[in-house]
């Protein structure tokens, strides 16, 4: 079976600067009581080349991806390549981006975005 | 150029068959069918410098624990377990794009490789095998004689 192809992205949201195709990472998002959780692959990017932030409540991941060969290498087969994984989401009112907790491991970029404390569930209790 | 009247497409077809249509569409809805199965594969490179064969493998989210590389005859073979390491169950989701399950990949490389000279790494979510060739398939220039 091959893999599924990257998704280029046909339409990005940001005038192309650079000469690189761009990706769409595939991505996971999930809520639980405390907030929401984003899992992005990103392969290939290293820490030092991936930005994550937030403006005017627009999430945006940016990173590059490199596959270091060496100069003399030529390519025999390919499925995938070099270039840029980007994406940006909308974020709920009730989320706190300033408490936005991001980790990369394995070429995978995982947010923790906690709920603002007052739109936590809180239980009632009954008198 | 030519003019032809524009008509909806809709209209073509029978009351019948447009209701049997969007009996289909609504029943479909919502459950994303992937034809392709659904599990991950990863996706391969193999690239060619003069005293290696490199093949890569992108493998994010995948610790490298997870993963098995074999090579027989001129036959690599990558495979493992692609895991979600989520610790909750139940949540509420909003997307799912990534796909998780056990994958397999072989790739048949140049039969001029050496067997012997096997190097495995991992950074980034990418899987990086080198394979070294036999010394007697390095280019070697032929004198032509004149006669």
């Amino acid at each position: 079976m091959d893999a599924p192809k990257k998704k280029e992205v046909e339409r990005a949201e940001v005038e192309r600067t650079v000469d690189k195709p761009h990706f769409s990472p595939y991505v996971e998002i999930y809520e639980s009581g405390d907030g929401l959780h984003l899992s992005a692959e990103m392969p290939g990017v290293a820490k030092e080349s991936l930005e994550v932030s937030v403006d005017k409540g627009i999430l945006s991941i940016r990173g590059e991806s490199r596959l270091s060969l060496p100069e003399s290498a030529k390519p025999i087969y390919s499925e995938f390549e070099e270039g840029v994984f980007y994406r940006a989401f909308d974020l709920a009112e009730d989320l706190d981006p300033e408490k936005i907790e991001a980790k990369l491991e394995n070429g995978m970029l995982t947010l923790a975005i906690p709920k603002s404390e007052r739109a936590r569930s809180r239980k009632i209790e009954i008198r | 150029m030519n003019i032809i009247p524009w008509r909806k497409k809709d209209d073509s077809m029978h009351p019948l068959q447009k209701q049997m249509n969007s009996m289909f569409e609504s029943f479909f809805k919502g459950f994303d069918l992937d034809i392709s199965g659904g599990g991950f594969s990863p996706a391969l490179d193999v690239n060619e410098t003069p005293e290696a064969v490199i093949v890569k493998a992108e493998i994010p989210g995948i610790p490298v624990k997870d993963v098995d590389i074999s090579l027989t005859g001129d036959v690599l073979t990558i495979s493992g377990e692609k895991k979600d390491e989520k610790e909750e169950k139940g949540e509420n989701y909003h997307r799912v794009e990534r796909s998780f399950g056990s994958f397999r990949r072989s790739v048949s490389l140049p039969s001029y490789i050496d067997a012997a000279k096997v190097e495995a790494s991992a950074k980034d979510g990418i899987l990086t095998i080198t394979i070294g060739k036999k010394p007697e398939v390095k280019p070697r220039k032929i004198d032509v004689k004149v006669r």
